[in-house]
């Protein structure tokens, strides 16, 4: 038993050594699956950049402090990107897409107010599509709810009194940056281990594997250890990028560290079983760039999926990155995301690994029969 | 001159290969199929946040309170103790809780401070200001109820749309774009790959044609096939009931899809010609296009974009694509049609230009 798990051992590392030799003489290829995932972090940033504030448009006709009130109320909403501007420059902008709102203050307003007199405020919508025009319609009653509670508080008296969980509350790109860093790792790995093994099908080495007597296993384990040179290049570096460029600091380093460490294996055994059943590295490619942005929206990106609830969130807790945007949300922000704890969710990561590698292995058994 | 018998070999050659491709014909529909999945799921959370409710008064405003927050819209409420909303809170099964204390009632009546108070998970500023545009946007309409409300100041609102688009629905619009430019660019660049990877560029080189003939041919290929998934995602979105243009606004949904399906037919040819393997032009080609897709509006709309992101979109051909394919297939509408179709065009005839160039001098390197 001992010696058969040595000689496992001497396969593992032969593996291993084989394929970081190879990558080490196809520094383009490497450098490819190096910036592919930087890119598609960029990718992924393009969306969390555009934000949830609707570009609206303020045609404030009467300068008394009332009105003046009203835009502050606007821009305290959380729903605004308050732009004050003519009535005609406002026409041409909502013509042109640049807004999706026109408000219209009329010249009376502080006059009506004063008087308790009704007061029509003019809102041009954009109703582009229903998910931000429901936004908007929602923001209008609370900008005016609140600059009622502001003006007159003994007459709005029932306002919102906020608890929050966590001290701070984090924006939008810091949070998805995290997320896209998991996505990124993972394509990385995808990509190099799979693409270590589908080269053996396509150089037909594969075939020498099968005939020798090393077990399935231990060719699959080398695969996966042999792709982490390169990942671990690719990790570093979109870490760098959400570190340094993004200004998103992690809470705790070593926890980073410590889960990139689990993860790129993971990702890697994920990639091997995709590079054994496609056996092209012209399938392996496209297949791994395409599944990544399915599996950026599916796995909690956003936020945790518990919280749309349904379909969406059984379907998370099947995909491997889904506890990995876990264990990387707490490192970087202290954040729980799924009703698991973290231990737990590295446990169920170490779970994907092994059953990666039995697939891939037992893959590998039934197409050395056919092959 | 170009010489026709040879341009219908080209083709029919082409796609001949296309057909023995699957894996091609899967990479081509996947991204859009698969994010359009992703979106049927995710889209009834959209805008709704849940919330577990605690009620600790029984009097009428209260409980007038409580109606108004589990019939408005972007709550999913759940009842609770004070206790299990806690829990729910803790374990992320709610998102917030809102709690109307003992004595709002009192305080009401009284016009003292009546605060309503509402716990929040807040480690998201996007479901956490949902949540905080909801509850005051509830109390408003709670206020709008009241017989002598204080608040005198109400929005009229005139839409520019006709009607609402629904999230599912606005997004296919985008998702046809990117299946059209995946198709161009995945389906002409690797046909265009395969000639240099298997050497056959030699023969074409050396055959007694006009090489002219022979780009037509290739190009033509695949606009073929790309009008081929834009004319099954057409047919598919209208019969579902998704897409309803009426008249002359088939014929501009068709013109829009033909002009979009040809630039990005350019934009692969361009690509193969400059990386003439077929690994290189599929990741190259899809990235470029995922780029597309996003930078013109592929999930956010374009107006909420930061200015610099906004003016780099109005230089992507397929934000013009993607405006004429909405006015026409959601509106009946040609807002702005000149300047979308004027920019495909110049765009359409840019990409096929450089594409073309790029491949002469490869073929005759």
């Amino acid at each position: 038993m001992f010696e058969q798990l040595g000689y496992d051992t001497r396969v593992i590392w032969a593996c291993a050594v084989k394929d970081i030799r190879s990558a080490l003489r196809t520094p383009a290829s490497n450098l490819i699956i190096i910036l592919v995932p930087i890119n598609f972090l960029i990718l992924e940033l393009l969306f969390a950049l555009s934000g949830a504030l609707a570009p609206t448009a303020v045609v404030n006709n009467d300068p008394g402090p009332y009105a003046q009130q009203f835009v502050q109320a606007m821009q305290n909403a959380h729903s605004f990107r308050v732009i004050q501007t003519t009535a005609e420059e406002a026409q041409r902008e909502i013509t042109a897409g640049d807004i999706v709102a026109i408000v219209t203050i009329p010249a009376s307003f502080d006059d009506d107010l004063t008087a308790g007199r009704q007061i029509t405020i003019p809102v041009t919508l954009n109703n582009l599509n229903v998910d931000f025009t429901n936004d908007i319609r929602r923001a209008i009653p609370l900008t005016i709810t609140s600059f009622y509670a502001k003006a007159f508080p003994g007459q709005v008296v029932v306002q919102m009194s906020e608890h929050d969980l966590y001290a701070q509350d984090t924006d939008y790109v810091p949070y998805l940056a995290v997320s896209v860093l998991v996505i990124a790792i993972m394509l990385g790995g995808m990509l190099q281990a799979g693409n270590n093994m589908a080269i053996e099908y396509e150089r037909e080495t594969i075939k020498e594997l099968l005939l020798s007597p090393a077990s399935r296993w231990a060719i699959q384990v080398g695969k996966v250890l042999g792709a982490l040179m390169v990942t671990a290049l690719s990790t570093t570096a979109v870490i760098l990028v959400v570190v340094a460029i993004l200004q998103v600091p992690p809470l705790n380093w070593l926890e980073v560290i410590a889960y990139a460490l689990v993860m790129m294996p993971i990702f890697g055994a994920i990639g091997v079983l995709v590079g054994t059943l496609l056996r092209s590295r012209r399938a392996v490619i496209p297949l791994s760039l395409v599944l990544v942005l399915p599996l950026f929206f599916l796995s909690g990106a956003f936020g945790p999926t518990s919280f749309g609830g349904g379909a969406t969130d059984v379907v998370a807790k099947l995909t491997p990155s889904y506890y990995g945007i876990a264990a990387f949300q707490h490192a970087f922000h202290g954040f729980t995301t799924t009703p698991t704890s973290t231990a737990t969710n590295v446990l169920i990561l170490f779970g994907f690994a092994v059953l990666a590698v039995l697939v891939s292995a037992l893959m590998l058994r039934r197409t050395s029969v056919a092959h | 001159m170009l010489n026709f018998r040879v341009i219908a070999a080209v083709v029919r050659k082409d796609l001949i290969e296309w057909i023995h491709q699957p894996r091609q014909i899967v990479v081509t529909f996947m991204p859009p199929v698969l994010l359009m999945a992703v979106l049927a799921l995710s889209v009834a959370a959209v805008g709704r946040n849940k919330i577990a409710l605690v009620v600790q008064d029984n009097g009428p405003h209260a409980q007038q309170l409580v109606e108004t927050i589990k019939g408005f819209d972007a709550f999913i409420v759940t009842d609770a103790t004070p206790e299990q909303a806690a829990a729910e809170l803790k374990n992320l099964q709610v998102e917030a809780v809102i709690t109307i204390p003992a004595g709002f009632e009192t305080a009401y009546e009284n016009r003292q401070p009546d605060p309503v108070i509402m716990d929040v998970n807040n480690l998201n500023l996007d479901f956490t200001n949902d949540l905080r545009r909801s509850l005051p946007a509830a109390i408003s309409d709670f206020y709008a109820a009241q017989p002598d409300t204080p608040i005198k100041v109400t929005p009229q609102e005139t839409d520019l749309r006709a009607h609402d688009i629904g999230l599912l629905q606005f997004q296919i619009v985008p998702l046809l774009i990117e299946l059209l430019t995946v198709a161009g660019v995945v389906n002409a660049g690797l046909a265009m790959a395969r000639e240099w990877e298997t050497y056959t560029i030699k023969e074409i080189v050396l055959a007694p044609v006009p090489s002219s003939s022979l780009i037509v041919g290739k190009v033509l290929a695949g606009w073929v096939i790309t009008l081929l998934f834009g004319a099954a995602a057409l047919g598919l979105a209208t019969l579902a009931g998704y897409f309803r243009p009426v008249g002359i606004y088939w014929l501009t949904s068709v013109l829009t899809i033909a002009l979009v399906g040809l630039f990005s037919v350019g934009l692969g040819v361009a690509l193969a010609s400059l990386l003439r393997k077929e690994q290189r032009v599929m990741a190259a080609g899809i990235t470029a296009t995922f780029y597309l897709f996003f930078l013109s509006g592929g999930i956010a709309v374009v107006a909420f974009l930061p200015d610099w992101l906004r003016t780099v979109a109005h230089f992507i051909p397929t934000y013009y694509g993607i405006h004429a394919l909405e006015m026409a297939l959601f509106y009946n509408s040609s807002d702005l049609l000149g300047r979308d179709l004027l920019m495909l065009l110049g765009s359409t005839i840019l990409a096929l230009a450089v594409g073309v160039i790029a491949f002469r001098r490869r073929l005759f390197e």
